[in-house]
């Protein structure tokens, strides 16, 4: 169907909202990237944590 | 009780059960014991104290009683090993007491308190007449369980916790005596949740007999869980059988599932520890043996059929089993069932265990005899299962007829002269060549084996000699097998191909190409052809439209993760063998929807939406890619 902007890192999580308006994926460096219901990229984060 | 036996030699007289609890004055004069006039008890015998029976319930219902019993329940506390701490509170409550007495002699109505300790403690506060009635009062009994800490119990007293149903004459002088109905609902039957549910209830009727009620715990619903589908197969040497016309066997992982090809309901037989290699079936004898796939110590499982039961397993001691085969003999009148297994010992040499497996369910199986073989060996079959006497074997380079007679096996090759060299024969059929296939003599049998080589070598049983080869496929022939009425054989290649032949082999009747190459064919009396694939498909081959009806379809290497997607009730898997399937859920069973095969890259994770009929999956470079499941 399409492919999202994606990680460098190997992807270790996803998760969706309830009502799919958001989609985040982790990746093993421990950075997070949030997604809008159209899958367009809002946002990213690095957490502290890495796998 | 007459005796107890406690091991092979070693019996027990002179026990004694009661559902009423004695001491030693209220003992009936049968197990009674027996003391000379003037004789101390203590000073000949010994009385232990179950340590079970001694619990917050007798001494919390205890209070109120005499002096006396107070005095026994709080000697069981000490030989139950709490002594340190009841002296001590004993000797506060001892002085405290003396002062009361002192002044006044006004008792305290019972208060029930939770502690059994302090209960079994407090200062004795009932008038002395009360205690008459009392029969759990053990007078002089009691001073002798001050003698020892042992906690074993030379008088059976029951595990459970009684509960004591207080006469109305129990109750305190002071206290107005109240109706029935008024009770205290402690006395009354526990709740079936609580623990007390768990274990055998007591009730007392009066205070001298007490009877337990032993009450069964189940949870419910009971199972609470129940396997009802196994998804996968797993091709190996021989592990794919038909039971009946309608039901095929098969393994997956350790797993062996009983399957009816027509409603797609599963059995299980569970209990194997590892991956199972081969199934040895005999549906008459209600038996099916399986072997694991072992690299270091092979086992073998014995199991009945019919209820599905794990019956016996033993260690045959050989590093790996590649076949085996049940077959039956009579000796003596009596029906003799023989398992034979072929593999390869701890010192690598090719090996042939025969088992007598007779009343395999309650007689544990032995090794009968035992034969090495100079000889690869890759299948093993019995000519007639009926007729245990009679094997055959193909390997790298031969072809072997074996006889076994009392415990000695006896071999013979087929001489295949130039047609051995660099030949791996990988299966063979045997056919019963008499066209009314009434007669069940040797002579009638031939044989059909396939090579890596893409031939079929026909074999006649009798002369054991080789009558002809035919070259069937470009690629290694993998399996073969005869339909029951003798009208056609299947062979089945490396290279994909289904081939029908008629029996003399002059002819091909059918070609079917396959996504998969064949490992495994099963051909049932009602011409039923189901055959198992490497890449884990169990299908249905049907013959007129050249195409087959899959039973079971796996990933071919272990699932990474699965995801539930409540839209379309699909469930998304992803494997290590670079594919995502999407398993469409029916009654109790899987049908494979898609499959995506993802070449390039390892998929690593898996989320479906929840209201978009399409999931995201995630890849070990860092992709992200979104699935639809409809397009």
């Amino acid at each position: 169907m399409g492919e999202m902007e994606g990680h460098k890192a190997q992807i270790i999580d996803i998760e969706v909202s309830p009502d799919d308006k958001y989609v985040a994926t982790v990746d093993v460096t421990g950075k997070i990237q949030i997604y809008d219901q159209n899958l367009e990229f809002i946002k990213e984060l690095q957490s502290i944590f890495f796998y | 009780m007459q005796s107890v036996q406690l091991c092979a030699k070693l019996f027990v007289k002179g026990v004694y059960t009661s559902d009423s609890l004695y001491n030693v004055k209220t003992l009936p004069k049968e197990i009674g014991f027996r003391l000379a006039k003037g004789e101390d008890f203590d000073k000949s015998y010994n009385w232990y104290i179950v340590d079970s029976f001694l619990n917050p319930d007798i001494l919390s219902h205890s209070k109120g009683h005499d002096k006396e019993n107070d005095e026994f329940l709080q000697n069981e506390a000490i030989a139950f090993g709490k002594t340190e701490e009841l002296i001590h509170e004993k000797q506060e409550k001892t002085k405290s007491s003396k002062v009361l007495e002192t002044s006044t002699t006004q008792t305290k109505p019972p208060v029930p308190k939770p502690d059994a300790k302090v209960e079994a403690d407090k200062p004795d506060s009932k008038p002395e007449g009360d205690s008459k009635r009392d029969t759990l009062t053990n007078r002089g009994s009691v001073k002798s369980s001050l003698k020892t800490t042992n906690r074993s119990a030379s008088t059976s007293r029951p595990k459970n916790k009684p509960i004591f149903v207080d006469l109305p004459g129990d109750k305190e002088n002071n206290e107005p005596e109240k109706p029935k109905e008024e009770r205290p609902k402690a006395q009354t039957a526990p709740i079936r949740e609580s623990i007390d549910s768990i274990e055998p209830q007591a009730v007392a009727r009066d205070t001298k007999t007490i009877k337990f009620k032993s009450q069964q715990f189940t949870l419910e619903p009971n199972p609470i869980l129940s396997l009802t589908h196994c998804q996968g197969f797993q091709s190996k040497a021989r592990n794919l059988q038909f039971l009946d016309d309608s039901k095929i066997i098969y393994s997956c992982g350790n797993t062996i599932c009983l399957m009816d090809i027509n409603s797609k309901t599963q059995r299980f037989f569970i209990g194997g520890l590892q991956t199972v290699k081969c199934l040895a079936v005999d549906n008459k004898l209600n038996i099916m043996a399986s072997v694991d796939d072992s690299d270091v110590q092979c086992k073998v499982y014995l199991w009945t059929l019919f209820p599905q039961r794990l019956d016996t397993s033993f260690n045959t001691g050989l590093k790996s089993i590649n076949s085996c085969d049940i077959a039956t003999r009579k000796e003596n009148q009596r029906k003799v069932i023989y398992l034979v297994v072929s593999g390869r010992d701890q010192l690598n040499r090719n090996v042939i265990a025969v088992y007598d497996i007779t009343d395999f369910s309650y007689k544990e199986p032995y090794l009968f005899c035992k034969q090495i073989s100079d000889f690869d060996i890759r299948c093993l079959k019995f000519i007639n299962n009926r007729d245990a006497s009679f094997f055959v074997t193909c390997g790298k380079e031969n072809i072997r007829f074996w006889k076994l007679k009392h415990k000695i096996i006896t071999g013979s090759s087929l001489i295949l002269g130039e047609h051995a060299r660099n030949t791996l024969f990988n299966d063979f059929v045997v056919f019963n060549y008499n066209e009314a296939n009434t007669t069940e003599e040797l002579n009638a049998y031939k044989l059909i084996f396939c090579s890596d080589q893409g031939n079929v070598y026909l074999v006649d049983y009798k002369e054991q000699e080789l009558v002809g080869i035919f070259k069937l496929h470009d690629s290694p022939i993998t399996t073969i097998n005869v339909n029951p009425a003798n009208h056609y054989f299947i062979s089945a290649g490396e290279d994909k191909i289904v081939r029908l032949w008629n029996m003399d082999i002059t002819q091909m009747l059918l070609e079917v190409k396959l996504d998969s190459h064949v490992t495994q064919i099963l051909i049932n009396q009602q011409d039923q052809v189901v055959v198992g694939c490497i890449n884990g498909t169990i299908g249905e081959l049907k013959l007129d439209e050249r195409k087959i009806d899959a039973l079971v379809r796996s990933h071919t290497d272990s699932i990474i993760m699965m995801d539930y997607h409540p839209l379309t009730k699909n469930l998304v898997t992803i494997s290590r063998d670079l594919t995502i399937k999407i398993w469409e859920i029916r009654m109790g069973y899987f049908v494979l929807k898609f499959e995506f095969r993802c070449i390039d890259e390892q998929v690593t994770f898996v989320r479906c939406l929840r209201k978009r009929e399409s999931f995201i999956c995630g890849f070990e470079s860092g992709s992200l890619r979104v699935f639809d499941i409809q397009k």
